[in-house]
């Protein structure tokens, strides 16, 4: 019953005051919850800087934190890419082009805008896709949890999964939405206090940024767009157009645009305004997190000795190995509580986007129409339940295989590629077809897929250009960043094929769903003509965060 | 269950009364920070050791102390109102 950590009173004090926060918040924000609306969308109240953490906190789940550390154990600076490439970009999209879609529509969910703007059959084909790949994720997540636990305090895997299983049951079936989300900004500052005495720790022990540079031997691991060139790249993630295109256009977007587990927190917000500046006021610590993730990944290639070597920890060990070896008594409660709790975060994203979608996207329109609110209310609270049930079976699952989670994740990835493709094309141009959308999406998994198996056999992916028949050596990111571009390209080139010869929707049932075609009926129309200040104004506060972070990129190709 | 609004028009935000968020985070961060800074300010030599000789308890102790009183201030300086009115 041992595990790594060696554990104090004082640690499991922190531990235990967390969890009696959140047990509390499920029960204080069940008063507020009477109706559908207030348990799937928190009743439209949220201010912009509550929905706005919530917003990174849902993404911070900690697979996210240990996948960090562990690229940039794997991959070196380069996995700043994915922070501010990828994410920090699409974030400001997501806040200035495409929330007033989504908000002033008033749908319930992604799914919905696509039934919305396309037919019933491309609703339910995303809808059913996101709902199974949600609970697969809440239990991937669950899984990974419990072989944390196990390893740090020693528990059996079976004990941390059906407790976690119940915490996140209750403050989600009591509080809705507003449980989910007053409890990851808790989460948010849980999780940081965390992982800055590592970093403190790690940073001191090397020396120093400049430390760190002097101490990493492999210096291909300092490049972030050094050696990207195409046709001979040695970049740890390949050459640039994989990066720029597939990583930071396509997967970035893809997922942070209509990945309605991170939507559904902007949704939330109290009007348009607060909506558009969810994702934005997110983009802020989104931009910082490498310091926190990728540089611990580092400073413990220094640090530990035969890391990611055979008889040496694996770099998804990064984050638990230096707690162990550095965290005191005290801090180490404090991070053993913000792993712990990143992990429900995650789950508690997955699992209220899951009840939402499976509520309002396949209950309510295809299975029992036309019942009262309280139907769908208890509908939302029993999919929770049934969710989570399904999910803690999925971890079991999971535990049979020892990597899974590479496989979900990559599903996934095929099924985010085209839906950004259908609908920024859906969203830009009127003449879209419903079944267009449907074939677009359809014929865009597939050529996501087929890339993926292709890309095994071509030399062009391999480091050097050394075709290895095994597959082992592969860039395997960088596969994937080729298979999203591939994924998109097919999307549109299908649906612009199928649209032109099928009869698109009239303009009149496209009011506030396509760009050009306004609603004059819209809720937010008298909102949108009030001019904000500046510290408010969605365009000037993601351009800010842009500046910055180019800035930073800018700043690490010149200072390494 | 019987508090529901039957007219449906004007609805219970899901903002409970009395209830802000940024009193919960004052208090939790308050907590951590007190306890933290206790344990930094008494830390053996052997804690002090394992962090390379920071006395890391003591700083993130006082730096979620801050936190807590940025919170605690801010709550004071603009207290809640009614949704829709800020």
């Amino acid at each position: 019953m041992n595990g790594t950590l060696d554990l104090s009173p004082v640690d499991w004090g922190m531990l235990g005051v967390y969890f009696a926060a959140i047990i509390a918040i499920g029960l204080y924000t069940r008063r507020a919850v009477s109706s559908s609306g207030d348990f799937f969308l928190a009743g439209r109240s949220m201010p912009a800087w509550v929905t706005g953490l919530a917003f990174i906190s849902a993404n911070l789940g900690a697979l996210e934190i240990i996948g960090g550390a562990a690229n940039g154990a794997q991959y070196g600076a380069a996995a700043v890419h994915f922070y501010w490439l990828g994410a920090v970009p699409a974030m400001v999209f997501l806040g200035v082009v495409m929330m007033p879609f989504y908000y002033s529509t008033r749908v319930h969910s992604v799914s919905e805008y696509l039934r919305r703007r396309f037919n019933s059959q491309t609703h339910l084909l995303n809808s059913i896709v996101f709902a199974v790949a949600q609970v697969l994720l809440a239990g991937v997540n669950l899984f990974a949890l419990a072989l944390i636990v196990k390893l740090l305090i020693g528990w059996p895997l079976w004990v941390s999964i059906v407790l976690s299983a119940v915490f996140v049951l209750i403050y989600i079936t009591l509080g809705g939405l507003a449980g989910a989300i007053y409890g990851e900004v808790l989460q948010f500052f849980v999780i940081l206090a965390g992982l800055v005495p590592i970093v403190v720790i790690g940073l001191h022990l090397v020396g120093g940024f400049d430390g760190l540079r002097a101490g990493i031997h492999d210096t291909d691991l300092l490049k972030t767009w050094q050696g990207s060139q195409v046709g001979h790249w040695n970049n740890p993630l390949g050459d640039w157009f994989g990066l720029a295109m597939g990583e930071g256009f396509v997967l970035a977007f893809g997922y942070w645009t209509t990945n309605f587990a991170e939507v559904q927190r902007s949704l939330a917000a109290k009007d348009l305004n607060a909506a558009r500046r969810t994702p934005i006021i997110a983009a802020f610590p989104k931009m910082l997190l490498p310091l926190f993730t990728v540089v611990p990944g580092m400073v413990a290639l220094i640090l530990i000795p035969k890391l990611g070597k055979p008889g040496g920890p694996t770099f998804n060990d990064v984050i638990p190995e230096m707690m162990q070896r550095y965290l005191p008594n005290g801090v180490l409660g404090i991070a053993l509580t913000g792993l712990l709790a990143a992990f429900m975060a995650g789950m508690a994203a997955n699992i209220s986007g899951f009840n939402t979608v499976f509520t309002y996207d396949i209950w309510k329109p295809y299975l029992k129409k036309g019942r009262s609110d309280r139907h769908y209310l208890t509908a939302g609270r029993v999919a929770t339940v049934a969710g989570i049930a399904v999910s803690v079976g999925a971890a079991f699952i999971a535990a049979g295989y020892s990597n899974i989670q590479n496989y979900i994740q990559l599903l996934f990835s095929f099924f985010n590629s085209p839906l950004f493709a259908t609908f920024l094309l859906g969203m830009f141009w009127k003449r879209v077809t419903p079944w267009a959308g449907f074939f677009g999406l359809l014929a865009g998994t597939a050529g996501a897929a087929t890339a993926h198996l292709s890309a095994y056999h071509i030399a062009y992916f391999y480091p050097g250009g050394h075709l290895d028949p095994t597959h082992a050596t592969i860039n395997a990111q960088m596969s994937n960043f080729y298979s999203a571009v591939v994924a998109f390209l097919v999307d549109v080139v299908v649906t612009v094929a199928v649209t032109l010869c099928t009869r698109p929707r009239p303009e009149t049932e496209l009011k506030g769903l396509v760009w050009g075609v306004p609603d004059p009926d819209s809720p937010d129309a008298e909102a949108a003509k009030q001019r904000q200040p500046w510290w408010r104004s969605p365009v000037v506060l993601g351009s800010t965060v842009l500046g910055l972070t180019g800035a930073l990129s800018v700043w690490l190709v010149v200072a390494v | 269950m019987s508090d529901i609004n039957a007219d449906g028009g004007d609805r219970t935000p899901a903002r409970p009364r009395g209830f802000d968020l940024r009193i919960l985070i004052a208090g939790m961060m308050g907590l951590y920070g007190a306890a933290l800074t206790v344990l930094g300010l008494t830390d053996g030599r052997a804690a002090l050791a394992k962090a390379d000789g920071i006395r890391i308890n003591l700083w993130v102790g006082l730096g979620l102390l801050a936190i807590a009183a940025a919170f605690a201030l801010w709550t004071k300086l603009s207290p809640q109102r009614p949704p829709g009115q800020d």
